[in-house]
């Protein structure tokens, strides 16, 4: 990864999509469930709001990276997705990818005669 | 899930059914798709203790999209011809759009015309095959432009504008043939009556005319009501399929294809 390269928005943008990766590592889940789920597990730090989550589960399912299929609940049509093989290996990519971005953001901020209190 | 949860967010869909500009299976698979998760977070956080009004706000402020929400899906949402002739400044879009519905009508009538005159009939035709071949021409580029506008540009902002076009301009097909079959009968019986001589050519000629006008205008009549059914029907079942999901049952109370 080149400096010019990144971007910080879409960098925002890949955090959201590797949350819902993330959160599918367990299993197929409907969209509530996923937003429920990172919510809960990032302890309130990330939550989906005005349905933000949707866009989201359905330009990851357009690249292949999730799978949704339609089951019946209740008389109710339901939407459940699921991990591909080929989202397995974009969110372990991606998760190194962040890692290293991460790990350079701290090494500028803990800089030679700086320490965070 | 209570009756009052289920009625609860037919406003809440009515609302994004009436905003979300994608083609209707989309909006339906994305409005199902809300649906459910609507009512089954809903009924997660009332198993939870929250009392059913304020999961129902809980639930709607954290699925229902906002306008800018809205703009991602419809983007998400593009028709493959949409996106590819984004750039292209609309105006000159639908004069190249028109251009090339021209273009394949006068092929297709030029073609048929091609047809007849290789068969050298041109000479022998009834006077009501000229109609024929115009009206067949037309009902073509009826149905080929309905079918680009719902299939190609996904545009269903007016579904059913020019469905009857194409079914009144197939119909008057059996009309124009039965009228040219009478008609060339009267003059091909009064050259009879005037020129008995005649008579043997007189009719074999209009057996022959009356045979090919019914011939074409039938077969036009027959793909133009076919090109009707098909689009009618597919129009029904997507429409039928957008009231379930905004809990419109009634009858009349259908507004998209009226927007």
């Amino acid at each position: 990864m080149s400096e010019e390269d990144f971007d910080v928005q879409g960098f925002a943008r890949d955090i959201n999509e590797l949350l819902v990766l993330s959160t599918l590592q367990g299993g197929a889940k409907h969209g509530y469930q996923i937003a429920l789920d990172v919510e809960t597990e990032s302890n309130g730090l990330f939550k989906f709001r005005h349905g933000t989550l949707y866009p989201i589960l359905h330009r990851l399912e357009g690249e292949g990276l999730i799978k949704g299929s339609w089951s019946k609940d209740g008389g109710r049509r339901r939407k459940e997705y699921g991990l591909t093989p080929t989202g397995q290996k974009h969110f372990s990519g991606e998760t190194d990818r962040v890692s290293d971005v991460v790990a350079r953001l701290m090494d500028v901020l803990q800089g030679p005669g700086r320490s965070l209190a | 899930m209570s009756a009052r949860a289920e009625v609860a967010f037919a406003p809440e869909l009515q609302t994004l059914g009436e905003k979300l500009t994608v083609p209707i299976p989309d909006r339906v698979r994305i409005l199902h798709e809300l649906s459910g998760d609507l009512h089954a977070l809903t009924e997660r956080l009332v198993a939870d203790g929250v009392t059913p009004d304020e999961a129902r706000r809980r639930a709607t402020q954290a699925l229902v999209p906002d306008e800018q929400t809205l703009r991602a899906l419809e983007r998400l949402h593009e028709p493959l011809y949409v996106r590819l002739t984004r750039r292209i400044d609309p105006s000159r879009l639908r004069t190249l759009e028109r251009r090339g519905l021209v273009a394949a009508t006068v092929f297709m009538v030029g073609a048929s015309g091609l047809a007849l005159a290789s068969v050298d009939v041109v000479n022998a035709v009834s006077r009501f095959q000229w109609p024929v071949m115009i009206v067949g021409g037309l009902t073509f580029a009826a149905g080929l432009a309905k079918a680009f506008e719902i299939w190609i540009k996904g545009d269903h902002s007016r579904i059913r504008r020019g469905l009857s076009v194409i079914l009144f301009l197939s119909l008057s097909q059996l009309a124009i043939v039965t009228l040219g079959v009478m008609v060339d009968l009267y003059v091909a019986a009064s050259t009879v009556e005037s020129t008995p001589a005649l008579a043997e050519a007189t009719m074999f000629g209009w057996i022959f005319a009356s045979s090919l006008l019914m011939a074409t205008g039938l077969l036009f009549a027959l793909a133009g009501t076919l090109a009707w059914f098909v689009i009618d029907h597919w129009v029904t079942h997507i429409e039928s399929a957008h009231r379930e999901v905004l809990g419109l049952t009634g009858p009349g109370s259908y507004k998209n294809g009226d927007a």
